[in-house]
């Protein structure tokens, strides 16, 4: 059945659309990993490994 | 909140830490032994289970899954339980996990010398092993979910985003790669055939690399070189970026390893591409590690735990380069099959896996005694120069080789002929690079023995009271508010999270594999390619139990190169009944797709017997069990059975009379034998194994050398 269909498939607008796919997934994860907001909470996560829980907070 | 008193489990660690040296030590001398044998042939010691063969396996075992697995697990359980503020969700199933890691280590290390083995590299083990190993992964992947589900910190840190990668996609790449059908308890058959196994089994393979030595041990990485330069992360942006990109694209790269194979180009390309793009996010990982020592470089000239971690994300770069120029087609044209492939795989095993393991064990061991520090400094220094030593030994000896012998095997004289037609010129010429293998291996083990000895000193007259769990304290955290941002959103959410991981690496799997196996004109049938004798397919067990694709490969490259040496270029539809597929990754002898019918059988008798006798310089090994076990056809129906059942176009009566046409077969070549005076072999499994040679290659030839435009 998906042998039938996938052979009778014309797929060439698939790396097309797998390229706009990544180049957007890509543009959006830099921007939002860099966009000023965020500063707070990725300082908060970064001292994460420093901190064992160990000495009373 | 009010603070809450808990205890992380440390017991769990210092178990995965001891097994790791331990592993270290068993892996790598079966390396120094392996090593031997190709610069020594008599190391093989005429003994089945000590043959090359059958212990690379074990070797490539050892390291990956025992030495390296048993490292990442010490590494996840330590830093999880901190990042997370949290003991892992249940002791028995981190003690579960530990021994049951432990149990199939043995199963592998008992089953794979005994020629127990469906030969996909790094997926050798059989089924009931595979099973097991799945069972035990489920185990330690609700232990660890269920430790993120109770945390006590609403960030999850980027450490925690790789391991949940990995624990996701080893998963899922396990599973689709060992799908088989038994015969019995010990044999079984892929359900994947030809190029199509192959592929399968190199996303596989790649994503071995990905998803088991590379993003447990950036995890790794971004914990630990946080804790020994002991200040944060270079750049927590880049490291979100390095995610993304990370997972997101390793999983397309695995058909660098089919680069000129009969895989259809457009995978080919695919994977080309997606190697060399990888270089992007591994190298912002690479200088995100490295730049966390920013104004601390002063430690590198002090602290062994930082030369250690500072020389593995060097060697990850250095890996990651390498990687992608490997994978540009014409590069690989002149690697592929070679010792250059060795020499890469092992700037990443011994310099990333290997040196990032023990830095993060001189770190983590005298903490979990309750030492300040470790026995000797000046014995981890030891280790450390005897490693880097024996490192760049081995790497750059294996660099010459594989260089030196893609170079040989290209080269034609005035003439046009081949300049080295006689390809055990082409490994003679091999052997002094492969004695300093040995050399630089041993001084690597050495290391690494050293280590183990201070390790065990620094642990040694520990308190009780250091050998109980640490107390922490953290308070509970609310759950996420509705109108939290997108990001915290998903940390709050691992579940979601992990879904999104699970979409990223399926996404490469699905367009990668499904239009292979579900589009005809990918693979185009060859009408005169038939189904395997079954004294042939008993012989083609015997190539798989021996490991003769470890060094052969089945794969002729369309170049005038390989065509003038071993005759037409390989196509996709000459594979379509080869369960699993034998093409092999590397060629320490020659390519053997054409080998039927290129010489008599009582050469292929004389050559399993004393290679020697028939190419004067051979390393291969002897394998004079061949000649005195008696071939077991008792199985035969059974396995054409199962073929039948994965669509090879055996009848009913076929599988019915299996055993006397196997017989039959056996007979003829025993009378041709007989010929050269050779007595009472008809019953003795090299017939199995001539039969199966001899049939090589042979079926699409005559229409093959017709259509070629590499004309002999």
């Amino acid at each position: 059945m998906l042998r039938d269909i996938m052979s009778q498939t014309d797929l060439t607008i698939g790396p097309i659309l797998a390229l706009l796919f990544f180049f957007s997934f890509f543009t959006a994860t830099v921007a939002w990993a860099f966009s000023r907001g965020r500063t707070k909470d990725f300082e908060a996560a970064n001292n994460l490994p420093l901190d064992d829980g160990t000495a009373t907070r | 909140m009010q603070l809450e008193n808990f205890r992380y489990d440390d017991a769990v660690v210092r178990k995965f830490a001891w097994a790791t040296i331990v592993w270290a030590i068993v892996g790598m001398l079966v390396g120094v032994i392996i090593a031997l044998q190709m610069a020594w042939w008599p190391a093989n010691m005429g003994l089945p289970w000590l043959t090359f063969g059958r212990l690379r396996p074990l070797h490539t075992n050892a390291v990956i899954f025992a030495f390296a697995g048993n490292a990442i697990f010490a590494g996840m359980y330590y830093s999880t339980q901190r990042l997370l503020k949290a003991r892992m969700l249940s002791d028995a199933l981190s003690n579960f996990h530990f021994w049951g890691w432990q149990a199939i280590i043995v199963a592998a290390a008992i089953t794979l010398p005994l020629g127990i083995t469906v030969s996909k590299e790094y997926a050798e083990l059989e089924w009931p092993i595979d099973i097991a190993i799945a069972v035990v992964w489920v185990a330690f992947a609700i232990n660890f979910f269920g430790a993120i589900a109770k945390r006590r910190e609403r960030h999850l840190y980027v450490a925690i985003w790789f391991y949940i990668a990995t624990i996701v996609t080893v998963a899922l790449l396990h599973i689709v790669n060992s799908l088989a059908l038994p015969v019995t308890l010990f044999k079984s058959y892929p359900v994947f055939a030809g190029v199509q196994d192959a592929l399968v089994q190199w996303w596989y393979g790649h994503n071995a690399v990905a998803f088991f030595l590379t993003t447990p041990f950036l995890g790794l990485m971004y914990y630990f070189m946080p804790k020994a330069a002991e200040q944060p992360v270079y750049s927590y942006r880049l490291s979100i970026v390095h995610f993304w990109s990370l997972v997101f694209l390793y999983i397309w790269a695995g058909p660098h390893h089919l680069l000129y194979t009969s895989l259809p180009d457009w995978a080919q390309n695919l994977g080309m591409v997606f190697s060399l793009m990888l270089i992007a996010p591994s190298w912002g990982g690479m200088i995100n590690g490295l730049l966390t020592l920013r104004g601390a470089w002063h430690k590198l000239r002090t602290d062994p735990v930082i030369k250690f971690l500072v020389v593995a994300i060097t060697f990850y770069g250095m890996a990651t380069f390498e990687g992608p120029m490997l994978s540009i087609r014409k590069l690989n044209s002149l690697s592929h099959y070679t010792d250059w492939t060795i020499a890469h795989v092992h700037a990443g095993a011994l310099g990333w896996n290997g040196f990032m393991s023990f830095g993060m064990l001189y770190w983590l061991v005298p903490r979990l005694y309750g030492k300040k520090d470790l026995y000797s400094s000046k014995l981890a220094d030891a280790h450390f120069w005897t490693g880097l030593v024996g490192l760049l030994l081995y790497v750059v000896s294996m660099w010459s080789a594989g260089i030196t012998q893609g170079l040989m095997w290209f080269a034609f004289d005035a003439n046009g002929s081949l300049t080295y037609g006689d390809f055990t010129e082409t490994v003679t010429r091999l052997q002094p690079f492969y004695w300093a293998r040995v050399f630089g291996g041993t001084l690597y083990l050495a290391g690494v023995i050293i280590g183990f000895y201070n390790l065990v000193m620094t642990a040694k007259g520990a308190d009780s009271s250091a050998l109980e769990d640490t107390v922490a304290q953290a308070r509970p955290v609310a759950p996420p508010k509705e109108s939290a941002p997108l990001h915290t959103m998903l940390e709050g959410r691992s579940l979601v999270f992990t879904v999104l991981t699970l979409v990223a690496v399926l996404i490469g799997g699905i367009v990668e594999i499904v239009p292979l196996v579900a589009i005809e004109s990918n693979v185009p049938t060859i009408a005169s390619v038939k189904p395997y004798t079954p004294l042939e397919l008993e012989g083609r067990d015997i190539y798989i139990r021996e490991g003769c694709y470890v060094c052969h490969s089945q794969m002729v490259r369309p170049f005038r190169a390989e065509t003038e040496r071993y005759g037409p270029y390989s196509k996709s539809g000459e594979f379509v009944y080869d369960h699993p597929f034998q093409f092999g990754s590397k060629r320490t002898g020659p390519d053997l797709h054409r080998v039927g019918g290129k010489y008599p059988n009582m050469w292929h008798y004389n050559h399993m017997k004393d290679p020697r006798s028939t190419a004067k310089d051979s390393i291969m090994p002897p394998y004079p069990w061949l000649y005195e076990d008696a071939l077991d056809l008792s199985l035969t129906a059974d396995k054409l059975d199962v073929m039948r059942s994965l669509n090879v176009p055996y009848t009913v009566d076929d599988v019915q009379n299996a055993e006397a046409n196997a017989r039959t077969q056996a007979k003829a070549i025993a009378t041709d034998l007989a010929q050269s005076g050779v007595e009472d072999v008809e019953d003795k499994e090299i017939v199995a194994l001539i039969a199966y040679l001899q049939r090589l290659g042979t079926d699409a030839r005559p229409q093959l050398e017709k259509e070629q435009t590499f004309k002999r």
